[in-house]
């Protein structure tokens, strides 16, 4: 991995420093942005394309860029005018493809260090720290930045510095932008076959006009015996210079197809029409591919042919409409024929649904909904409307991961952003179930609250990695029952555990704060809840702790191996259970409860998020800068709540006692609902 | 109160349970920790396979029980909170739920003293009925006509030498006597020119002993060891090192008979022959990550033979030996190189415990819990009604 990509940046940078200036000095007219038509977007958007193992849709290999480079779903540009126009991912990837000379003045390359990289000679946009430059600001600073980033690449992962990782995330970046951008040079550039007499023997007479790449491969077989008809030019009594000089033009004349070999290699668009092969063929893997096989597949040279057709009618709307259709329905039909097309427009329109993005907004609502009606507790209507409130966003929610997992043909959890979306509807499923039950408005409230969190963590999340969030999965996931029963099960003792830190909160800021200062009830039905969903969490994580050493046990033969997210795992068992076992000894009491719960909840994080970092161990993702200074935020506000508890326990140990709750009796069972007073 | 009674009220109190709860917490939280800085092997030593452990935070040591002692004293308060808790149906899951609770736990201690974990790596066509272990080495006496190991010295025996000890070994069947010495337990016989950080001072036949650094993952290590092999008749002595990557073995004569020395893994026997037909990966297109990879081998026994096929998740098990899809290789192989695939062997009697102790438990949670529920909501619909 780590040299592969090593080598690409080379190539990269070589390919930059090559081709840049001369593929894009064409003389067409620069196009502004946000010219495309609907139909056309939409045909672009449900176009199949082979990315990271699957095939998806176009759209989602366009947001996933966009989000990559500009830390955005969508791209604004300013206009020279003073305006400012508003690109969506698709509108903005064509105009990189289409528009290359346009798109190189895109400010869309977010950099946290702005003052770094106009060290290294880019132009400084203005004068902030975090900025987006164009790539014609960073040209002039590329090669040291390559330099660099190839260099930060030898080091380990955890051995390098924020800078270190945002000179190769930012060097990744302008790779995938030349790789986009320069895509369609091999099209751009004609093959000229009037100075070389082997390629006119190759493509006699009216032949040689208009050659294009499809049409050159189609001669493939020609091309891969050009030496040995060079040997025939010699034999035919040219003279070493003539052969020399053929050799050379028609070294010439091929290189639109080499350029084509590596600047066309990013985009796999070709569906192939031999289903035993797996891997699609870009432009570039196809020129390739010639000179491995007697003949090309006439439907994959059609498909070139038709892709290749795209930019050198892109000015000339009705044609581009035209040409975008046929090879949207050859590419469909393609797909379709290797059975990798059903799934594409379910794809679409779930981003195009964006049932997170609607979720978050009404958990928010539900929240200060929530909030107002605990200035009026008796109001009925404002109760409903907060129950009706957080269910809208929950059954948004629960429909994305539906969604997701008839896209992917998987249970709900395969990937760490899936575990927050799963947590978040299971917190707030418990948080409405116990809501049912006793009526309190504290469950719903509280589940307002995690849901707000869960979905602000999700988006936070799925920006800042900007991977796709529905990868293939390593050989060892790829087991739908593993993932169903302990992957599930244990997610589900997380978000128990989450949803008791959370009602813990409100109980040790309403201790703080003395509100509902005199209602004794209120406050044990929140021991009990915390208690309830500590059992519940308890059970939960514990089967699915064990299930996943039983996974183990029949994947690799050990049940346990004391990885860190094992252990994760039993911590949370053993954090829950040394609660449940001091409230049974009557060792801790309705705060002592409250602070376990609290704690368990970063006991919870770490297990979630903190262990992923460590650098060790089998689910060691190494992912995400930021996600260190999220988790110890995190900690710092639990550790502050844990002081507070303190702070009132000591307040009421040293305050006149007037109704100080009866303590139970050590070593017995005390279950808490037996310690209410009725 | 006579002594017996206190104890028994002890350790079967709630007190005593919380106490090994926060105790393991600390003990799992800090293995963890260990394991950046020295690795899984380490850390399964020194802290969850332990008695007692010492963890170094900063300049203090905190002492805590190993993972051991914790286990069985979870075991004994368990088995004494069982016998002390009322057996009525209310307390039925949790009865349940700690009796699975104590199945798991023995069945780990079963896995922990009886079991055999190792490797077998097979290039196909090639076939084997042992297995080698990831840590534990021998020095191999044998006699190379014969082709079979005479005598074996395994390294619990030497490793806890320093470089300066040296441990006698001998057997009435050997007409020689072996000095070990200067164990490395990663090392690498180095010219004696050179003389670096780490090499012995001792050189045979113009070669000294570096000692390495001990790799985080520690089946990576290859030991590395002086012997000195004296006749027992004519007082010869024959000096060499062993290392563990040497392809052959020290040559020693006794009087007309040769015979070998030489530092090995430890093998384990399976009863029968597995024969690699064909090993093959495939890859997720475009990507260099592994969607499946399978072994295609044929299990031969007595004349018999069956073919099977071993891929992730779906081992091969037979009389309680398992062969687990784990890795293939050469590191950075070319498309068109011939890979061999790595099988993890486990031989547990214990095996199934586990799955039995998730259920009992899952079963006496449930039950527990429920009640519990149920027991909940009566009570809050009472409220209501009220």
């Amino acid at each position: 991995m780590k040299k592969s990509v090593a080598q690409v940046l080379g190539i990269a940078l070589a390919a930059a420093l090559t081709v840049t200036s001369s593929a894009w000095a064409s003389p067409k007219e620069p196009q502004s942005a946000g010219k495309w038509d609907d139909a056309t977007l939409d045909a672009f958007r449900t176009l199949p394309i082979q990315e990271g193992g699957r095939v998806k849709p176009f759209d989602t290999y366009a947001t996933f860029l966009l989000l990559r480079l500009n830390g955005k779903r969508t791209f604004t540009q300013d206009l020279e005018n003073g305006q400012k126009i508003k690109l969506d991912a698709m509108e903005w990837l064509l105009d990189c493809m289409f528009y290359p000379e346009t798109a190189i003045n895109y400010r869309h390359f977010i950099v946290d260090n702005a003052d770094y990289i106009t060290g290294l000679g880019a132009h400084a946009p203005s004068s902030g720290q975090r900025e987006r430059f164009s790539y014609a600001d960073l040209m002039p600073a590329i090669p040291q930045l390559f330099e660099r980033a190839r260099a930060a690449f030898q080091l380990e992962q955890n051995d390098r510095t924020v800078q270190q990782q945002m000179i190769i995330a930012l060097a990744q970046a302008v790779q995938e932008f030349e790789s986009v951008t320069h895509y369609y040079d091999f099209a751009r550039d004609p093959f000229d076959a009037s100075k070389s007499s082997l390629a006119q023997r190759i493509f006699p007479g009216d032949a040689a006009t208009g050659l294009t790449l499809s049409k050159v491969l189609v001669e493939g077989r020609q091309l891969r015996l050009a030496s040995a008809a060079l040997e025939q030019l010699k034999q035919e009594g040219n003279s070493e210079e003539n052969v020399t000089r053929e050799s050379a033009a028609f070294g010439e004349f091929l290189n639109p197809l080499l350029i084509a070999a590596q600047t066309g290699a990013g985009l796999a668009l070709i569906p192939p029409a031999d289903k035993a092969r797996l891997e699609w063929f870009s432009a570039g893997s196809l020129a390739r591919e010639t000179f491995n096989v007697e003949t090309l597949d006439a439907h994959d040279l059609a498909l070139l042919a038709a892709l290749e057709k795209l930019p050198t009618v892109v000015n000339e709307k009705l044609q581009f409409k035209a040409a975008v259709n046929d090879f949207h329905t050859l590419a469909v039909a393609a797909a379709q024929a290797r059975g990798e097309y059903n799934k594409i427009p379910l794809e679409v329109s779930f981003y195009k649904a964006k049932f997170f993005s609607y979720a978050q907004v009404l958990f928010i609502l539900s929240f200060l909904v929530a909030a107002l009606s605990w200035l009026n507790m008796r109001s009925r209507v404002l109760g409903w409307l907060t129950a009706t409130l957080v269910t809208m966003p929950l059954a948004l929610l629960v429909t994305g991961i539906v969604y997701r997992c008839i896209i992917r043909s998987r249970p709900p959890i395969s990937t760490l952003y899936e575990t927050i979306l799963f947590i978040t509807a299971t917190a707030v499923l418990v948080a409405l179930f116990i809501e049912v039950v006793n009526r309190r408005r504290i469950a719903l409230s509280v589940g307002a609250f995690l849901g707000t969190l869960g979905m602000f963590l999700a988006n936070r999340y799925e920006i800042t990695n900007a991977q796709d969030t529905m990868p293939v999965l390593v050989a060892v996931l790829d087991t739908n029952f593993w993932l169903a029963t302990h992957v599930t099960i244990i997610n589900v003792g997380y978000a128990a555990g989450m949803l008791a830190a959370g009602i813990a909160h409100v109980y040790v800021l309403s201790r703080v704060l003395g509100f509902k200062r005199d209602d004794r009830e209120f406050h044990r039905s929140l021991t009990r809840m915390v208690y309830g969903v500590t059992c519940f969490g308890l059970l939960f994580a514990f089967i699915g702790t064990v299930l996943g050493g039983i996974w183990a046990n029949y994947s690799w033969g050990r049940f346990w191996g004391w990885d860190p997210k094992e252990n994760g795992a039993a911590l949370i068992c053993l954090a829950m259970l040394a609660t449940l076992h001091a409230r049974m000894g009557g060792y801790i009491r309705d705060m002592g409860i409250h602070l376990a719960a609290i704690a368990t909840g970063c006991v919870v994080a770490f297990s979630w998020w903190g262990v992923n970092l460590l650098g060790v161990g089998l689910h060691s993702y190494g992912f995400t800068n930021g996600i260190w200074t999220a988790t110890y935020i995190f900690w710092g506000t639990q550790a502050f709540m844990i002081a507070l508890g303190f702070f009132v326990l000591a307040r009421d140990r040293f305050a006149p006692k007037t109704a100080a709750p009866s303590k139970p009796s050590r070593g017995e069972p005390a279950p808490v609902e037996t310690l209410v007073a009725k | 109160m006579t002594i017996l009674k206190k104890l028994y009220a002890l350790l079967s109190s709630y007190g005593l349970a919380v106490v090994l709860f926060i105790l393991m917490f600390f003990l799992i939280l800090f293995g963890t920790f260990h394991q950046i800085d020295y690795g899984l092997f380490s850390a399964q030593n020194n802290y969850f396979s332990s008695a007692f452990v010492i963890h170094k935070l900063g300049p203090i040591g905190i002492p805590l029980p190993g993972g051991y002692t914790l286990m069985a004293l979870f075991a004994v308060t368990i088995v004494a909170g069982m016998l002390r808790i009322r057996r009525t149906w209310e307390r039925a899951g949790l009865l349940l739920a700690h009796f699975g609770v104590l199945v798991m736990i023995i069945s780990s201690a079963i896995t922990f003293h009886f079991s055999d974990r190792g490797h077998m790596r097979l290039y196909p066509e090639q076939q084997s009925n042992e297995y080698s272990s990831y840590h534990d080495w021998n020095i191999e006496v044998g006699k190379p006509a014969a082709g079979a190991t005479l005598h074996l010295i395994p390294d619990t025996l030497f490793k806890d030498l320093s470089s300066d000890e040296s441990r006698e070994f001998f057997s009435n069947e050997l007409p020689f006597e072996i000095s070990v010495s200067g164990y490395a337990p990663n090392g690498v016989p180095v010219r004696e020119n050179i003389t670096i950080e780490g090499t012995n001072a001792r050189v045979v036949d113009g070669f000294r002993l570096l000692t390495l650094p001990e790799e985080k993952e520690a089946e990576i290590n290859v030991p590395a060891v002086y012997v000195t092999v004296t006749d027992k008749t004519s007082g010869e002595k024959t000096e060499g090192i062993l290392w563990g990557m040497d392809r052959e073995p020290l040559t020693v004569k006794s009087g007309d008979v040769f015979y070998t020395v030489g530092l090995d893994r430890k093998r384990f026997p399976v009863p029968f022959t597995v024969y690699l037909d064909k090993f093959t990966a495939d890859f997720h297109p475009g990507t260099s990550m592994a969607s499946t990879f399978e072994s295609h081998i044929t299990k031969k026994e007595n004349g018999g033979e069956e073919k099977i096929n071993i891929y992730m998740n779906h081992p091969l098990r037979d009389r309680g030996y398992t062969f687990f899809q784990a890795s293939y290789g050469p590191p950075n192989a070319g498309p068109n190189d011939t890979l061999y695939t790595v099988f993890e062997v486990v031989r547990n009697p214990a095996d199934q415990g586990p799955l039995v102790a998730c259920i009992i438990v899952g079963i006496g949670l449930l039950l527990h819990f429920t009640q519990k529920l149920l027991g909940y909501m009566r009570a809050e619909s009472r409220r209501r009604v009220a």
